[in-house]
């Protein structure tokens, strides 16, 4: 199975949820999404997620000045966010166990 | 879900061993692969693609610093990393994007849109959805053509070949001419993966290439 097309439809999830308890940059996000599992995420995919959510209203940045590098734009989780996420958090467990469930009842077992 | 395979991630490490020079190198290759990637989405609202530019530089800047290895062995090739961004930001391809028919801006821009719309002209007479879709298809052809022009070019310039049929020669050049398509096959593949960051040098290959193949039509093919 292509994971990175099952990737695309959770992507908007998976970065919200890495944003929720801490707010990040660009890079910060592509490198927590990778620490959990998602190692090969795309970089050019996270960035483009990251514009849209903010686009829709869904995050809102500030700017933190960096002496070692570049100044980095932090993303922040708002009410629309979190809104957001739990209603996508719900969907998608509903989703999986579902999934779950038709795979048990058909005697698959990974 | 434990791993996720990248679909604009290199999952080579050759970059790795390809090394970097000064800072100052690395910032050039930043500016450069951000006016490629800019390039790639000329098409696009000014308004949306600003937004979408808007702190790329900066995320260029710290994968570029995160990693030695050259930003297109990690990032991929900058027109790739544009379709996955306009993907994944939500924004429509170049070749669905609506046509443009510019009529104001700067003469760059004039020329761009004008350039759209022939690529996309041109690629739909053809079959495709732009010209540049069909030029990529095309590619492992041009690879094959390469290889067997420098070969024929060489034996004619060292003396070895010449007009008319001779057996012996004829069994060599075709040896040679095999052994020279795979190297360019090898050489354009490696190119294309980013796995060496040789654009520079795959531009003077084209070059001599093409001159190859215009002396050796010159010197077999022409009908006087």
């Amino acid at each position: 199975m292509d994971v990175t097309q099952l990737l695309k439809g959770v992507l908007d999830v998976a970065v919200l949820a890495v944003l929720k308890t801490e707010d990040g940059y660009g890079y910060d996000v592509l490198r927590r999404l990778r620490a959990v599992g998602l190692e090969d995420v795309g970089d050019a995919s996270v960035y483009g997620t990251l514009r849209r959510l903010y686009a829709a209203g869904a995050l809102t940045t500030y700017v933190v000045p960096s002496d070692e590098g570049p100044h980095r734009k932090y993303y922040s989780l708002n009410k629309t966010g979190q809104d957001q996420l739990a209603q996508s958090a719900k969907v998608w467990r509903a989703f999986a166990s579902t999934m779950d469930g038709l795979l048990i009842e058909q005697g698959v077992t990974a | 879900m434990s791993s996720i395979s990248g679909s604009n991630a290199s999952n080579t490490t050759v970059g790795d061993t390809i090394a970097l020079g000064s800072a100052a190198d690395r910032r050039t290759e930043v500016a450069d692969y951000f006016a490629a990637v800019r390039a790639a989405l000329a098409d696009l609202e000014p308004v949306a693609r600003d937004g979408l530019l808007e702190d790329l530089s900066e995320h260029l800047s710290e994968v570029a610093a995160a990693d030695s290895a050259p930003l297109r062995s990690r990032l991929g090739t900058p027109e790739r990393f544009a379709a996955d961004l306009r993907s994944a930001a939500g924004l429509p391809n170049a070749a669905d994007a609506p046509e443009t028919y510019a009529t104001g801006g700067s003469p760059t821009e004039v020329a761009r849109a004008l350039l759209v719309r022939a690529d996309r002209s041109i690629g739909r007479l053809c079959g495709y959805r732009t010209l540049h879709e069909l030029l990529v298809d095309l590619r492992p052809g041009w690879w094959l053509v390469r290889g067997v022009a420098i070969v024929v070019a060489l034996l004619t310039v060292s003396g070895v070949m010449s007009p008319g049929y001779n057996p012996a020669v004829f069994r060599a050049f075709l040896l040679l001419a095999l052994l020279g398509a795979a190297l360019s096959c090898r050489f354009g593949r490696a190119v294309q993966r980013a796995q060496l960051d040789l654009r520079t040098t795959a531009v003077v290959v084209n070059l001599i290439s093409s001159v190859a193949i215009v002396y050796s039509w010159y010197e077999y093919l022409r009908p006087w």
